[in-house]
């Protein structure tokens, strides 16, 4: 469990780290494993693409990282570690003083994630105040400053606007300014561009590059879009179901996956697969999370599905390169042995 | 209202008492209580002489006597027994409200329905008179017109049903309005003249489950609102039982005997807290995003 | 912000001549001659019942009749009521500051219980608390609000002698002791609907991602709880609250008499039994316009707390 270093350029100790994580909620239909073992670790300045589809985990790894899940009906196994400090298990107050300052969070719809009754200059200083105990006329000199910092080409003016009287784009740089106020080592974006349109998204993109490169950050990416992993990311984590399918670099990650779903995402992605007149689809849905199948949960879909996969968990295992793979076939594959068919819908 | 989807109903009576009794949340548990104050509610307004004797017989020797094993609730100012009272009492009001809701919905579902599928100039002219109505607070809208037009428990009951009409036409309208908007949207069910069938089909079952929950809401105002009425003398005229009319004599002696004030209101309370609590379950029932609740 | 108040007052003026048009008017769709209804059943020499007849507009076409009626009406003259012999706005006049204080008092203590009730509710869901609230809002939003005053009347005034039972006092200290248990008995209801709303409101603006960001943010709970939450559970609160104004004062009309409180409530109500129809008219115009300002005002109230409003 201490090789989960795969790829690492530098290296030290690390800023983030994840071990045997595992969440589980109580729901009215009963227990319900959202995430089911997971472990990796984040050194500082790295960025690293958390990726899969809805239901695998990899939103509520995030909230577990932020101390954010629902303390009455979640439970938290495992351990989370910031700087070798345990965040699981932390006191609500210990927290607060944690989220912001050294861990902070950009969050999907910029429209749902400002308070649409406060200005947005305000609820950036309302962290700065709280944080630091700086006075207004500080907290608003700073804001000013964060805001020219994202990319905002009035920052005075977007100081006093309250949310809906700006445009999607503006609204996520805010998000971003709100989630920067207080210098935090580690950023966590959730699905930052998913709810932009596609020319804002590469601008949010690169100004998350520029901002994480000149300050130092470390950024865990969160996302399904796996063009906007191979845009930013160093290295990806590929969840599926909970638990992690391969950890690799990102280049070698699609120019030879070593899980099955991972060439399945990368054979069906328009920016990533061969130019083909039509494109193969991974057949059937992701599990709920409520009725995981036993053995490898990918084995339903999966072409090369033996019944020891049916029947067997894969443990995540490394490879001679480094790279990390939960599948009983991955030797085949990255010896390419392994053909897989995918369906190309008529 | 919001725009989001109600979910189908299917209405039969056995499947909602199954549903109601198997399900696990405590709403529900509630919604049984009410429904069992319900019935005997249920016979005093349609058996009331399987109840109690004759409610308008005095007997002035027996005024105000409390509670007794001959008069189970005592007896009014003018010896008649309360209990009786009480049972025929329930008529005029929960049958009069049931009535108020009926009219409500005979004028206000198809208003809404024209307004949230026509659009335009239709939807903008009963908008607008809905809103009128919606100028003047209800009772005294109600008060006024009885006034006007002759006291008794036909006008209340008239009055009320146009007076709730406003609610029910506009709660109707939006979920038309979502409906109609789905419709139109799905490429694949605008197909000419099976547009109109494919909405009724679709909006419909929907209309039926808001407009159920509208309805409990209603009824349980309309209770009270009757009531109010009859206690200003609006009302069901005597010498005939009224809870409402009760209330309203039994004050005048109610720091000697208060029996029969107490019995009347606590009568008007227990049936509109039944239907609260029957209107809750089915709120529970019929809207998912209550579930969460 | 200055041109949506200007519009909005604008349109209440069309509100108010429809009000007062129906008010007028409603007499003269009464079946038999409308005369018959003012006068209550009293027998008069037709000289009286002709000036009675010009008095209601209740000659020639209604139009003119109305305009006639409400030039009269702006300058201070609703007619007389007939059994009184007194102008009926002097009756009114008389009569407002109590029914004003009546609801102003019953406003603040339903706002002031109603609220801090749905906020906990919210907080500790489906805890015994919320469980308890619950149920006192199943309660007071069924019981009838003269009932209410009864009962009030039979445990804190007659059984635990610790408040009077009727009359409204005479210095502020002593009518603030008479009003209290009318007042509470209209609150009720209020609180009721008012904590329901609060409850729901808050609950949802707590699930909202804008609040799990002010938590990343790392702000503390109260915090979030009042300056985020709560300002955004404001406005359908308000909504509930603004509708309530229009039960307080119909509640009025009903626990007045109960208490022997001299309010506009009673007025009406005695015109009721006395079958005083010009004063029945002339009240409830007055009270529907009340509404109608009220709901104004709080409609701008909106404005000021959601920025999202004001154009």
């Amino acid at each position: 469990m201490t090789a989960m270093r795969a790829g690492r350029g530098t290296a030290g100790d690390a800023l983030l780290s994840v071990h045997a994580l595992e969440v589980e909620f109580r729901t009215s239909a009963g227990p319900v494993r959202a995430v089911n073992g997971i472990s990796f670790d984040i050194a500082a300045g790295e960025t690293i693409g958390l990726v899969g589809e809805s239901g695998s985990g990899k939103s509520v790894t995030s909230r577990a990282i932020m101390g954010l899940l629902p303390p009455k009906t979640s439970t938290i196994l495992g351990s989370v570690t910031l700087n070798g400090d345990e965040l699981v298990g932390l006191p609500e107050k210990t927290y607060r003083k944690i989220r912001g300052e050294r861990v902070a969070m950009v969050f999907q719809d910029p429209l749902t994630a400002l308070n649409p009754l406060y200005k947005a200059g305000e609820q950036v200083a309302e962290a700065l105040r709280f944080h630091f105990g700086v006075s207004r006329s500080e907290a608003s000199a700073r804001t000013r400053d964060l805001f020219a910092d994202v990319g905002l080409p009035d920052p005075d003016g977007v100081v006093e606007k309250y949310p809906h009287e700006l445009s999607g784009g503006m609204r996520q740089r805010v998000l971003i300014a709100m989630a920067l106020a207080c210098e935090p080592q580690l950023l966590i974006a959730d699905e930052p561009t998913t709810a932009l349109d596609v020319t804002i998204q590469a601008q949010i993109l690169e100004l998350l590059r520029d901002l994480v490169r000149d300050r130092g950050m470390a950024l865990l990416l969160i996302t399904h879009d796996l063009g906007v992993v191979r845009e930013l990311c160093e290295r990806a984590i590929v969840l599926y179901a909970g638990r992690i399918a391969e950890v690799a670099p990102v280049e070698s990650l699609f120019a030879a996956p070593y899980h099955p779903y991972t060439a399945g995402l990368a054979a069906s992605n328009p920016q990533i697969a061969s130019r083909r007149a039509r494109l193969p689809q991974i057949p059937g849905g992701p599990p709920n999370p409520a009725s995981v199948p036993p053995g490898c949960p990918f084995s339903p879909r999966c072409p090369a599905a033996l019944d020891r996969c049916r029947e067997e968990v894969p443990p995540l295992v490394a490879s001679a390169d480094g790279r990390l793979a939960a599948c009983h076939r991955t030797a085949e594959l990255a010896a390419g042995t392994l053909s897989l068919d995918w369906e190309v819908p008529s | 209202m919001s725009a989001e989807e109600l979910p189908r109903v299917t209405f039969t009576r056995p499947g909602r008492v199954g549903r109601l009794a198997s399900s696990p949340l405590a709403r529900n548990r509630a919604s049984i209580i009410g429904l069992l104050i319900l019935v005997p509610l249920l016979v005093m307004v349609f058996f009331p002489f399987l109840l109690a004797g004759d409610p308008n017989a005095q007997n002035l020797s027996q005024s105000l006597q409390p509670p007794s094993p001959e008069h189970i609730l005592g007896t009014d100012k003018l010896g008649r027994d309360v209990w009786a009272r009480i049972v025929y009492g329930a008529r005029p009001t929960l049958l009069g409200a049931f009535v108020v809701v009926l009219i409500s919905g005979v004028i206000g579902i198809p208003l809404g329905l024209l307004a949230g599928y026509r659009g335009g100039k239709t939807e903008a002219g009963i908008m607008r008179v809905l809103d009128a109505l919606l100028a003047f607070p209800a009772l005294l809208l109600a008060i006024l017109v009885v006034a006007t037009f002759g006291r008794g428990l036909g006008t209340v009951v008239v009055a009320l049903g146009v007076i709730y009409v406003p609610a029910m036409a506009r709660l109707v309208r939006s979920v038309t309005l979502v409906h109609a908007r789905l419709a139109y949207v799905d490429a694949g069910r605008a197909l000419g003249y099976s547009d109109r069938r494919i909405m009724l089909r679709h909006i419909l079952p929907n209309l039926v489950a808001a407009v159920v929950v509208q309805s409990t809401i209603d009824l349980a105002y309309a209770i009270l609102d009757i009531a109010a009425l009859s206690f200003l003398g609006l009302g069901q005229q005597p010498p005939d039982p009224d809870w409402g009319s009760m209330l309203a004599d039994a004050r005048s002696y109610l720091l000697q005997a208060p029996w029969p004030a107490l019995s009347a209101g606590f009568a008007i309370m227990l049936a509109v807290i039944s239907v609260n609590l029957v209107g809750d379950g089915l709120r529970a029932q019929l809207d998912p995003r209550e579930r969460e609740r | 912000m200055a041109g949506y108040v200007f519009r909005r007052l604008l349109g209440l003026i069309p509100v108010l001549l429809f009000v007062s048009f129906v008010t007028f008017g409603m007499v003269r769709l009464a079946p038999g001659d409308p005369v018959t209804i003012v006068l209550g059943g009293r027998k008069v020499d037709p000289a009286t019942a002709d000036a009675l007849r010009v008095q209601f507009g209740l000659v020639g076409d209604p139009f003119s009749q109305y305009v006639a009626w409400i030039t009269r009406a702006v300058q201070g003259d609703l007619g007389e009521s007939y059994r009184l012999r007194q102008d009926v706005v002097g009756l009114i006049g008389d009569r407002l500051p109590i029914t004003l204080e009546l609801i102003a008092l019953s406003m603040v203590i339903a706002v002031g219980i109603a609220i801090p009730l749905g906020i906990i509710q919210a907080r500790k869901r489906d805890s015994l608390i919320d469980y308890v609230g619950s149920l006192f809002a199943l309660v007071g939003l069924s019981i009838p609000v003269y009932f209410a005053a009864m009962l009030g009347v039979l445990i804190f005034a007659v059984w635990l002698k610790w408040l009077p039972a009727f009359g409204s006092g005479d210095d502020i200290f002593d009518r603030f002791r008479h009003l209290l248990l009318p007042a509470i008995a209209l609150a009720l209801g209020t609180i009721a609907l008012t904590s329901r709303m609060t409850r729901s409101a808050m609950l949802e603006a707590l699930s909202t991602d804008y609040i799990e960001a002010a938590r990343a943010k790392g702000l503390p709970e109260r915090t979030i709880l009042v300056k985020h939450a709560f300002r955004n559970a404001l406005i359908p609160v308000l909504t509930v609250t603004s509708l309530q104004v229009g039960f307080l004062l119909v509640g009025s009309v009903l626990v007045e008499t109960t208490m022997g409180l001299g309010g506009i409530g009673s007025l009406i109500t005695d015109a009721i039994q006395n079958r005083d129809y010009p004063v029945i008219q002339a009240a409830v115009l007055f009270l529907t316009v009340a509404f109608t300002i009220i709901n104004l005002i709080t409609d701008l109230l909106y404005a000021v707390i959601d920025p999202r409003i004001r154009y």
